[in-house]
């Protein structure tokens, strides 16, 4: 059995993990949308 | 529709109520039925979380509003990450520590009872409306597509959706949420590869013909407070409507208050914010595909079924000659298309040819517009059909299992945000005002059984108003208007709530300003975006309220 400390620590980890993940992904969405306006869009 | 599309849609209704009833471990007492024993896994949290905010009108809707208007409406979600990140070291950490059941049973705790009840209150009377307005969108739809009468078609969306939320509580809305998910990002990816395999042009070309109408514009960087897609309006309106939302509407809270820990709940909010902009462009995009589909294979002129028999029945002759004229600009704007695809990118002759493919595509909409016209003037209802065009797709052009599975996913999208405003509503009824105020003294048993008949009466409600949506249609107005101006303002409250010196009586009286305030712009600048409304409510919130309690007594609240 897990400590609550430990416990704590690795659902610390869990968000900090899934915080990284936001930011990656928002990032890469981001360009990704950003190619097809710069590369299809031409209004 | 073909009898195996209608066996795909009955087996997944049945699976869903089947297995949500099935879900009763644990239920027998209050938390278990409101919150789950909250002990939810932050990823089921999450699914359920984008579920709840996807309804049915994203699947008709939005996809429809992708191929008319292209991928700009996904500037509107930019500010979701933002607020969920925010949500995450602020509110959610004082919401689940406090073991509450509602968000604004929190709000006694930290100012006063009147503060919680109109919280409360305000949130339950533009819910009971939405749930059932929710409810409309689809069964409208639905109801033109297949020619049942409108009450059938609630009654299909409906009945299984109370039935399972009645039954199984929240933990029953959560599981299904995590499957409906499952079975809406599957249909839509489904759709984009048919649509890819169907069309004569490669992907490339595709994305060509759209850029050339302007459908691949994501980005606007113009800052105009009068228009809701934008860069600034998305990243800041749009934030502060997300805290708002996910923050301070019980139908999202409880879906975290549900979640094993704090830490869970932050994760599960997180995890909507990593997969909304791409799930949301996913949407939009098969909207758009939808579009350039269409410029091989002749669209219907109205994609409103019931408004195109009635119009036939009443105008067949002048219908008739505008539907030619409709084919011959439909083979004129495919040419094009065509030499669109045909001649790349960058060179005099590309210039060319989507010159002329706008022009031809604008000649085609001037033939719609008079039969959306004639659709007004001979059906006395608006015309307008963008929620008509993914549906009419669906079940004529999509092979046979896949409409059946698509449709499936719309009843999805639609039962897991209705089955989210029933227990919420039930939840606010019970817990903020009938164990509030009316039997506070009440054992554990009581509260459960007054629960499941709060959610039967508000299922209920929300069926009352989806039949009667046209014929409420001005009330429902007022009630989404009057929504508007609080939800800023309710932010305003629980971001007050984290200042050490804010008292009752500033939350209670900054809640009244800030709509005040909402409402003088509402009226008085009419062409302000809705979606800057609420940061103008939350913040003369927080100023009022903080001026209020730097001018009080200083007496110990909270």
């Amino acid at each position: 059995m897990t400590s609550p400390e430990t416990e704590d620590v690795q659902e610390g980890s869990t968000f900090g993990r899934n915080l990284v993940r936001v930011l990656i992904i928002q990032i890469v969405a981001l360009l990704v949308l950003g190619a097809l306006q710069a590369r299809y869009h031409v209004l | 529709m073909h009898p195996i599309n209608w066996i795909v849609v009955g087996v997944y209704v049945l699976y869903v109520v089947v297995d949500g009833v099935r879900r009763t471990k644990g239920t027998d007492k209050l938390e278990g039925y409101l919150l789950a024993n909250r002990s939810l896994p932050w990823w089921a949290v999450g699914l359920s979380v984008m579920a709840t905010q996807l309804s049915a009108v994203t699947m008709i809707g939005t996809t429809g509003q992708g191929a008319t208007d292209g991928l700009r409406f996904v500037q509107f979600y930019f500010g979701l990450p933002v607020a969920m990140v925010i949500l995450g070291v602020t509110l959610v950490p004082f919401l689940h520590g406090s073991g509450v059941f509602t968000a604004y049973e929190y709000l006694e705790k930290r100012f006063d009872a009147r503060t919680r009840s109109l919280t409360s209150f305000l949130f339950l009377i533009s819910r009971g409306m939405s749930a059932g307005t929710i409810m409309a969108a689809p069964a409208v739809v639905f109801s033109a597509i297949f020619g049942w009468p409108l009450t059938w078609t609630v009654a299909l969306i409906g009945i299984p959706t109370v039935l399972y939320t009645m039954v199984g509580g929240v933990q029953a809305v959560a599981w299904a949420d995590v499957k409906q998910m499952v079975l809406i990002v599957f249909a839509l990816l489904a759709m984009v590869v048919v649509l890819l395999l169907k069309m004569p042009v490669n992907p490339d070309e595709a994305l060509q013909i759209a850029g050339a109408t302007g459908r691949l514009r994501v980005f606007d960087f113009s800052f105009n407070l009068t228009d809701t897609y934008t860069f600034w309006s998305g990243l800041i309106g749009g934030t502060f409507l997300m805290l708002s939302y996910f923050g301070t509407d019980q139908s999202q809270v409880q879906r975290y208050l549900a979640a094993r820990s704090v830490n869970e709940a932050r994760s599960s909010l997180l995890m909507s914010a990593y997969w909304k902009i791409p799930l949301q462009a996913l949407v939009l995009l098969v909207g758009v595909l939808v579009f350039v589909y269409y410029q091989f294979q002749a669209p219907p002129l109205l994609y409103n079924p019931a408004h195109e028999a009635e119009v036939r029945a009443e105008r067949g002759a002048a219908y008739s000659a505008l539907e030619q004229e409709y084919q011959t600009s439909f083979s004129l704007r495919e040419e094009a298309a065509l030499a669109v695809a045909d001649a790349g990118r960058g060179s005099a002759t590309a210039e060319a040819a989507m010159g002329a493919f706008r022009e031809r595509e604008a000649d085609l909409q001037r033939v719609r517009t008079v039969a959306l016209g004639m659709a007004e003037e001979v059906t006395g209802q608006s015309s307008r059909d963008v929620n008509y065009i993914i549906p009419r797709f669906v079940l004529s052009e999509l092979p046979i299992g896949l409409a059946g599975l698509f449709i499936a996913g719309v009843l999805a999208a639609a039962m897991s945000s209705i089955a989210a405003e029933l227990a919420s509503l039930s939840t606010a009824s019970v817990i903020d005002f009938y164990r509030r105020w009316f039997r506070p003294d009440a054992d554990d048993d009581h509260y459960l059984q007054v629960s499941k008949w709060a959610t039967g009466f508000w299922g209920l409600f929300a069926c009352f108003v989806a039949v009667y949506a046209a014929t409420l249609g001005s009330l429902i107005e007022v009630v989404n208007r009057f929504g508007s101006f609080f939800y800023g303002s309710i932010l305003g409250v629980f971001l007050l709530a984290m200042v050490p010196r804010a008292r009752g009586a500033g939350a209670f009286f900054g809640l009244i300003a800030g709509m005040g305030v909402v409402a003088a712009v509402t009226f008085g600048a009419p062409s302000v975006s809705f979606l800057w409304h609420n940061v103008i409510g939350a913040v003369t919130v927080l100023i009022v309220g903080v001026l209020l309690g730097s001018f009080g007594s200083g007496e110990a609240e909270g």
